[in-house]
């Protein structure tokens, strides 16, 4: 049913426009005289055609028009202008702030209908597009909302692959995210730039999908050769993820090539200092030091928490930013929660619970 | 019925011959007619030139729309005749826009009785 909302302060003329309008099929008019009342009803009620005398006291059309604007966002209702005043300028005011078309008073009752007929189906086409439009809007939203799961999954279980030869749950590069999410926060880093390190930090070590087992899975002191070998990974790492569009990999491949240097300048694989090492490798420094001594490894048992904040207070400004050690003194309550929670699931169900979009 | 004064095959053509809501209507025009009527003498005899010239065009709305042709076409020269400042005139037009309302009333008076509900 279309719903054509009239308003003229003639009750007469409403009376006219109804009857012209009776034989329209599927219409039904709501007549007017006060174009402040018709306003009201417009709030709460949405019309599909306006049919407005121009010439009223109190409020006269153009201003009518405009404040009807306001009412509608997108898809706006067709405003069709009765005016006995074939003035140009009136005209072309009214086109300015809205209005669709004009009818001349007398008003012939064909012209009028034809004129309402043809008014409405344009609403109706113009409805119709922006329908289209949202259901293509939100199914776009929807593919790449699928898309960016998908790359993430590809990651985080590329990522996984290349942890599990030394730590069977795999779940170190899911602890890994959330906590270089919590350091960003605290440090006051953007809600992109969080998730962006959530998402990205677990990349760290892919390059030890290069790494031999004898050295990976060496229990004991690895030899200076081994060393140089082991050391390698950062840069596989990156050599693997660099050069790619997405942002992820991007920031991926940043952290794999840095998360070894040291604020003093005496890490690999360049001896960065300070600033010079990313902030994403820095974080991810103090976060994957963390979760790795507290954990056991083919070639250590697990430390007791006081033995490794003890290491981290004495590693600020040696091997870690004093300004990220800070931030994550601040978060680690939070960053015990998540070791518990990571620890209660196991690694093959990790996947769902721990690929929520926001931190909570 | 003077037809000069009345066309009613304007709302005939409206109204698909429906006599009762003609007479509806018709009632309604008279009324609106004589209360502007009215008010126009109290405009024109203050000198109130702006309020005169909306009422006329309320009149001659209402009368272009219902096949009141005189009345419609008196409120239009004297309409004019305002936008022109020839406030001379004025009152002659106004002497025959009343007579013209006269004639007016008794028109719809007879379609009434001529077209009985």
């Amino acid at each position: 049913m279309n719903t054509i909302v009239m308003v003229d302060d003639s009750s007469i003329q409403l009376r006219l426009y109804e009857q012209m309008l009776k034989t329209l099929p599927d219409t039904e008019g709501v007549p007017f005289t006060s174009p402040i009342e018709a306003l009201t009803w417009c709030e709460q009620n949405r019309p599909d055609l306006m049919l407005v005398d121009y010439n009223m006291p109190k409020l006269d059309g153009l201003e009518f028009i405009r404040r009807f604007r306001l009412l509608y966002g997108e898809t706006p209702v067709p405003i069709v202008v009765v005016t006995a005043d074939i003035d140009r300028e009136l005209r072309r005011n009214a086109l300015e702030l809205g209005a669709d078309d004009f009818l001349n008073k007398p008003v012939d009752d064909i012209e009028l209908r034809t004129r309402v007929r043809n008014m409405l189906r344009i609403h109706e086409h113009r409805r119709m597009l922006a329908n289209n439009a949202a259901w293509l809007s939100e199914e776009v939203r929807r593919a790449t909302a699928s898309i960016a799961d998908r790359e993430c999954e590809t990651i985080y279980r590329l990522a996984r692959a290349a942890e599990h030869r030394d730590n069977e749950t795999g779940d170190h590069v899911i602890r890994i995210g959330l906590f270089a999410a919590c350091v960003a926060r605290a440090l006051g880093l953007s809600l992109g730039e969080q998730e962006l390190l959530r998402l990205a930090t677990p990349m760290h070590d892919i390059g030890k999908v290069g790494t031999p087992d004898a050295i990976l899975l060496k229990l004991g002191p690895l030899t200076a050769a081994e060393w140089q070998i082991m050391k390698q990974h950062a840069v596989a790492g990156y050599e693997i993820l660099r050069d790619s569009k997405s942002a992820l990999l991007q920031k991926g491949a940043e952290i794999a090539l840095s998360h070894h240097e040291k604020f003093d300048g005496t890490g690999y694989p360049f001896g960065l200092a300070g600033d010079q090492v990313p902030l994403s490798g820095r974080i991810a420094a103090v976060c994957d030091v963390f979760d790795a001594l507290l954990s056991k490894r083919p070639y250590k048992e697990p430390w007791p928490l006081p033995r490794v904040l003890e290491h981290i207070e004495n590693e600020s400004g040696r091997h870690f930013d004093p300004h990220i050690v800070g931030a994550f003194k601040e978060v680690l309550p939070r960053l015990l929660e998540i070791r518990n929670r990571v620890a209660a699931v196991h690694a093959g169900a990790l996947g769902e619970s721990f690929y929520e979009r926001k931190i909570a | 019925m003077n037809e000069k004064s009345l066309d009613l095959s304007v709302l005939r053509t409206i109204f698909e011959d429906d006599v009762l809501e003609i007479s509806n209507l018709l009632a309604e025009v008279a009324k609106t007619v004589t209360r502007v009527e009215d008010r126009l003498t109290e405009a024109s005899e203050r000198q109130e030139w702006t309020s005169a010239g909306k009422l006329l065009h309320e009149m001659k709305g209402v009368g272009a729309s219902t096949g009141c042709v005189e009345v419609a076409y008196l409120c239009e020269s004297t309409e004019a005749d305002l936008a022109a400042h020839r406030y001379d005139r004025i009152p002659g037009r106004l002497q025959s826009l009343r007579s013209a309302c006269n004639r007016l009333r008794v028109a719809i008076r007879e379609a009434s009785v001529r077209e009985p509900a």
